[in-house]
């Protein structure tokens, strides 16, 4: 038994909003590519398919898919045409299911930009075709995303509306019940076709029972423990650093701690606020916070510190030589004098604050204390309104995090233009740094690419309107007999669970 | 007909030793060793409050993220919390907040109730009508509800907090001025000076004030320390004052989340509430006692005194 869960409540694959990639779908679905779990690096492998080919233009991916593969619930074999009918739909060129309205379609249309279409050349065979290169689609699409999982054709126009409550995959686990806030019930696939094994998976046990709770209702720290404690679960993720430190020591289970090195934590410095709008003033907000103390308050070890938006754990896009600013108050006192700013006081809040991991309160507190030493007065607003991300120049500082994918397109793509009043906070802009980013996805050469994203994060150092502070941790507890795995990125993969003699 | 002028009722005398009364209750309640230590207590813990920047042995406000959640020591006697702000010190402060939060709610609350219970019992009629409609109307509501209602209206700020105690009190108060004014209006003196000619003003303020009033400060010294626990309990959801401001519901949600890792951060801010619970309830039933002695020996329990004060 697993849980608390927040239940996200549409377990479709293109219109979930579950971070990538969350439990249980990954257990559910699968795709025509997967990155093994257990590893720190990102090297994907086959899954579904049996080969995939790039053309050399970069323009098309043949797949040829593995035999004999079956849908859960009797919906019989996977053919190229469900994998037609997935893309197809995720890239927003089909509806939905039959009868959809006409707005309501993928959310994840991004993630197969200028897809053409799939050309289907035999049963197990086809062609994707796209206008222009879209490397994403090799690191985050196909790999990674719910929105790269195959769904099966049959099924989805047979559940219509309620095909996001009726999840059918060729995962190793199948929907045996689910209740709404409350459980799910998954059961190992009798038919499964085994693929998972190549890459590391287990699929050890025979039901998953997942408690669920609300996502508004999920409580935080200790209340999250008590299951794991109690007994009445297995295995417990997104748990307070402190409670897991508590009972690392407790024979009764096993603590983990798995970095999740594509999650970031930053201060978003609103660009266009009235007195933001001068950089100086930013630079001496970037001066004045103390990244160390606010990394402490927030319960991430210092070796888990962020320099820029793209990790040194992603091959391509990192930036080693990324300024790293220490606190220095005499500076940011000169930078706000010289920008002639005096009794200046700002709001902070946090976006979306109980989906906000870490320990925001205390993390803004410290901010707060350290801006009082270079005489700004920080307000804490408990419940940002949505004003403060929707319209730009209406919020002061912003404390954020955002979960990443293994491609410095997607960790780049929310500073962007098209971004403002949606996920760009800072509502910082730059006209090269959008240019750059279109580069970054129709780029191959992955030495060019690294130039690309080395270089737009240098524009977001310069434009001083965010501030990176570190990488995520996913603080998990299981029970001694219980040994969870976890992907790259810090998440639980249930099919890569196994027993351990406790 | 003969016509009293007004000089003359002026100097009737103001009801039946309405002044002497106070001098009598102090005199009775200084004689009462629970009543002196409670009022000490009180005292102290005012003086804590205003001499908390002499008395605290730090900035309640200073974090050290890195002696986070210490055991007491010689530096930090009650520990630090989940920041490293001194828990002691934070105590202190907090009895500040406690204090400008609770008497204003309490006391204004009482002025208001007072004047429009006086108002609606001694005029009666329409305003009378409409008044109590009002009254029963805020109280019909749970005072949780409303008081979590008009925050998310106001928003969280001392002011804010106040006027939600407040208006919460209102009505108890007023309902109870009210039913004592319309007993007093009819006693002898009071309809003497309403047949001499007196004004409403004068039978108002120099006879039903001081006779109806020393009999509910009782109620209004024993919803003190309810007015603190509320607004510790409000702060502790998160409504009432904001951070960096040392206040005991604040203290109480940090010190409970952390609680596994250190229990100090609770031992402050409960201490406290208890101290001044205790004190003020102590100081209300001893006023209680003196005010109305047939009433000795009907001591309610504890939990309901709690109970009364924790609505």
């Amino acid at each position: 038994m697993v849980g608390p869960l927040g239940d996200g409540g549409n377990y479709d694959t293109v219109t979930n909003l579950f971070d990538y990639p969350q439990m249980p779908l990954s257990s559910i679905y699968e795709g025509l590519m997967a990155y093994p779990s257990g590893q720190s690096r990102w090297a994907a492998r086959n899954l579904l398919a049996r080969s995939i080919e790039k053309s050399p233009d970069g323009l098309a991916y043949r797949f040829v898919l593995r035999a004999g593969v079956q849908f859960h619930r009797g919906f019989g074999e996977l053919t190229a045409e469900d994998v037609k009918y997935s893309f197809e739909r995720a890239a927003g060129l089909v509806p939905l299911y039959p009868g959809a309205a006409k707005d309501n379609t993928s959310f994840y249309a991004a993630d197969f930009s200028d897809l053409t279409g799939v050309t289907v050349t035999g049963r197990y065979s086809g062609e994707i075709r796209f206008r222009k290169p879209f490397v994403p689609f090799e690191t985050i699409t196909l790999p990674f995303a719910s929105s790269g999982w195959i769904v099966s054709r049959k099924a989805i126009e047979k559940y219509g509306a309620s095909a996001s409550q009726n999840p059918v995959g060729t995962g190793p686990y199948e929907l045996v019940s689910y209740s709404p806030n409350s459980h799910m019930k998954l059961r190992r696939f009798a038919h499964y076709h085994g693929g998972n094994q190549e890459l590391g998976a287990h699929n050890a046990f025979d039901e998953i029972d997942l408690v669920l709770a609300p996502n508004s209702a999920r409580s935080s720290g200790q209340a999250l423990t008590v299951p794991i404690e109690s007994g009445e679960v297995d295995f417990a993720d997104t748990l307070g650093a402190l409670d897991v430190q508590l009972l690392a020591d407790d024979p009764r289970f096993t603590a983990y701690r798995p970095k999740q090195a594509l999650n970031s934590y930053f201060l978003a410095i609103d660009a266009q606020h009235p007195v933001l709008r001068d950089i100086r003033v930013r630079q001496a907000i970037r001066c004045a916070v103390d990244i160390e103390e606010i990394n402490l308050a927030n319960r991430v070890p210092p070796s888990s510190r962020l320099k820029a938006a793209v990790a040194r754990e992603l091959d391509v896009g990192y930036w080693p030589e990324a300024p790293s600013y220490e606190r220095d108050v005499g500076k940011a006192r000169r930078l706000l004098a010289q920008a002639g700013v005096r009794d200046l006081s700002l709001p902070i809040a946090t976006p979306n604050i109980s989906i906000t991991t870490g320990d925001p309160n205390a993390v803004m507190q410290v901010i707060q204390s350290n801006l009082k030493d270079v005489g700004i007065a920080v307000e804490i607003i408990a419940t940002a309104p949505d004003s403060f991300v929707s319209q730009p120049g209406a919020a002061g500082l912003l404390w954020g995090n955002f979960a990443g994918a293994p491609d410095p397109y997607f960790q780049l793509e929310w500073f962007t233009h098209d971004q403002l009043g949606v996920w760009n906070y800072a509502s910082w802009s730059e006209p090269e740094y959008d240019h750059l980013h279109d580069q970054l996805g129709t780029t191959t050469d992955p030495r060019q690419r690294k130039e690309i994203a080395v270089r737009m994060q240098r524009l977001m150092d310069s434009g001083s309107a965010y501030v990176f502070a570190s990488q995520a941790v996913n603080f998990g507890l299981s029970k001694s007999g219980v040994r969870a795995v976890f992907d790259g990125n810090g998440n639980p993969q249930l099919h890569y669970f196994y027993r351990v003699a406790s | 007909m003969a016509v009293i002028k007004p000089s003359v009722a002026r100097d009737l005398p103001a009801g039946p030793g309405a002044q002497s009364r106070v001098r009598e209750l102090l005199s009775k309640l200084s004689s009462r060793p629970s009543a002196a230590i409670s009022t000490a207590v009180i005292l102290a813990l005012i003086l804590l409050a205003l001499l908390a920047p002499v008395i605290a042995p730090y900035d309640p406000t200073h974090i050290d993220v890195y002696t986070r959640l210490s055991a007491p020591s010689v530096q930090h006697w009650l520990g630090t919390d989940s920041l490293g702000r001194d828990n002691l010190s934070r105590t202190i402060y907090g009895s500040r907040v406690a204090l400008e939060i609770a008497l204003p709610a309490v006391f204004g609350a009482f002025v208001v109730g007072a004047v429009l219970g006086m108002l609606a019992g001694y005029l009666r009629g329409w305003l009378d009508r409409v008044l109590v409609v009002v009254f029963d109307t805020l109280i019909s509501f749970p005072a949780v509800i409303l008081g979590l209602a008009l925050l998310t209206l106001l928003g969280p700020s001392v002011g804010s907090v106040i006027f939600v105690i407040g208006i919460a009190l209102v009505p108890y108060y007023g309902r109870l001025v009210r039913a004592q004014t319309l007993a007093q209006r009819e006693v002898g003196y009071a309809k003497t000076e309403r047949a001499l000619g007196a004004s409403r003003r004068r039978v108002l303020g120099r006879h039903l004030f001081p006779n109806v009033v020393p009999e509910l400060l009782t109620v209004v010294a024993m919803d003190v320390p309810g007015a603190i626990v509320d607004e510790a309990g409000l702060a502790f959801l998160g409504l009432g004052v904001q951070p960096p401001t040392s206040d005991w519901g604040v203290m109480l949600g940090d010190g409970f989340t952390n609680i596994a890792a250190s229990p100090w951060g609770v031992v402050g801010p409960i201490l406290a509430l208890i101290v001044l619970t205790a004190a003020f309830l102590v100081l209300g039933e001893s006023l209680r006692d003196t005010l109305d002695p047939g009433r000795q020996g009907k001591r309610r329990g504890l939990l309901s005194r709690l109970r009364r004060n924790h609505r």
